[in-house]
């Protein structure tokens, strides 16, 4: 299960750009696997007459902000909250190693055995 | 078939015109004896009471027809006075109305009445050959030949007519008209409808792989996947954060979900019984979906949030046809 996280994430990147449509009025998302599909076609198979469409190229991702599309470069968003959520999880743990007085070596002690636990 | 009770009843009637009564003419001459008056009366007596005891009711000639029988109810029967134990006859059945045959006095079998009064209603094809159909063709009463192994006897056009099919494989079928040959297609073809007939065609792929990324912020709502080139019979779905502890594996069509996933964003995998994606980052929060239909040309998903996730989970989806 392992090997298929990791084929999952290796390959996340490898696809080819999506297509999205969304329509504002309906509030109906759509996103179009193989990327081929026009806005009339859209229309068509889903009963839709006010769709939007927006074009992904390989690492981005969409939001629905303010009822529109909105693209983003999700691989570089991951990476920040990942530094973000690290910075805020290293700052609580200083705090926490302060309010304890313990030495580095003794904070070490200290994770190992809860994640032990 | 007339003809034919005719010949039998012309055939059969000398049997019923032999006298039933014996004359014997006493008394007989004598060479030398005197024939007396008295002699004369007997034998006038004779001849006389045999004549007037002579009954002709039963059976008659009037022109050219023949009468059989009293004049009253019940079956008239015309019988051959053979050897037999059991004669065989021609009847009329009185109480059904109908003629029927006897060919040994016992077992009775009706005639067949044709109604039509020219040769076409009664004349049947001559010398039967094994397996013949007896068939009108608008004029007169003639045979069709029996067909060959495997055929069939079909209507083409306004004939019957026998129809077979040319090769190995080959299938009949029915089109807006009549019976038609569906000829055998080529390997790895497989049976299909196009157009409301059988038609042959390669099978198209039945996997489709691709992925799609979910924005974890994103509210709960529903999404709808198309482009896949099929109808789903389920879809397995692969999810994480890249870089999280959040991964997903779990696959859903509309009646059943599952998926193990990375709970509250640890190592510590679990199982739902009711999702078919559960990616977490962290405590509480989380992006899950179900399977809420399977579409013509791919599918939707009820994605649910749950509390405050970050990032965007990529999905990575194989759907079955």
């Amino acid at each position: 299960m392992k090997t298929l996280l990791i084929l999952l994430c290796l390959t996340s990147t490898c696809f080819a750009g999506q297509r999205v449509f969304y329509d504002p009025v309906m509030n109906v998302e759509i996103v179009d696997l193989s990327s081929s599909k026009s806005i009339l076609e859209i229309e068509g198979e889903f009963g839709l007459v006010n769709v939007k469409k927006l074009d992904l190229q390989d690492n981005e991702g969409y939001r629905v902000k303010n009822k529109k599309l909105v693209k983003y470069n999700y691989v570089d968003d991951n990476i920040q909250q990942k530094q973000n959520r690290k910075n805020k999880t290293d700052q609580q743990a200083a705090k926490m190693k302060q309010k304890l007085g313990l030495t580095d070596a003794e904070w070490q002690d200290l994770k190992e055995a809860i994640r032990e636990e | 078939m007339k003809r034919l009770i005719l010949l039998i009843l012309l055939l059969t009637t000398p049997v019923f015109a032999a006298p039933s009564n014996t004359m014997s003419i006493t008394p007989a001459a004598s060479d030398g004896t005197t024939i007396t008056a008295a002699d004369e009366n007997s034998r006038n007596n004779e001849v006389s009471s045999k004549f007037n005891a002579h009954d002709h009711t039963d059976i008659s000639q009037t022109a050219n027809t023949l009468d059989v029988g009293q004049g009253g109810a019940g079956n008239k029967d015309i019988r051959a006075n053979n050897a037999d134990a059991n004669k065989p006859f021609l009847r009329y059945d009185d109480t059904n109305d109908r003629w029927v045959a006897s060919r040994n006095g016992v077992e009775i079998t009706s005639l067949v009445v044709v109604t039509g009064t020219d040769a076409r209603s009664f004349i049947l094809p001559e010398s039967p050959a094994n397996n013949d159909i007896l068939r009108y063709n608008s004029t007169v009463w003639t045979s069709i030949s029996q067909g060959t192994a495997g055929q069939v006897l079909t209507l083409t056009g306004a004939d019957l007519a026998w129809r077979g099919m040319a090769t190995q494989g080959d299938m009949d079928y029915r089109d807006a008209v009549s019976r038609v040959a569906l000829p055998i297609g080529s390997s790895t073809e497989v049976l299909t409808v196009a157009s409301g007939i059988p038609a042959w065609e390669t099978p198209g792929s039945t996997v489709t792989i691709g992925n799609f990324t979910r924005d974890m912020t994103a509210a709960s709502g529903g999404v709808s996947y198309t482009g896949v080139g099929f109808t789903p019979k389920f879809v397995i779905f692969l999810g994480a954060v890249a870089g999280d502890v959040s991964g997903s594996w779990g696959w859903g069509d509309t009646s059943n979900q599952g998926a193990m996933f990375r709970n509250d964003g640890t190592a510590d995998e679990t199982i739902s019984t009711t999702t078919a994606i559960n990616i977490q980052t962290g405590v509480g929060a989380s992006q899950t979906a179900v399977v809420s239909s399977l579409d013509s040309d791919g599918f939707s998903l009820t994605w649910v949030k749950g509390g405050g996730p970050t990032g965007t989970g990529t999905v990575t989806y194989m759907a079955f046809k």
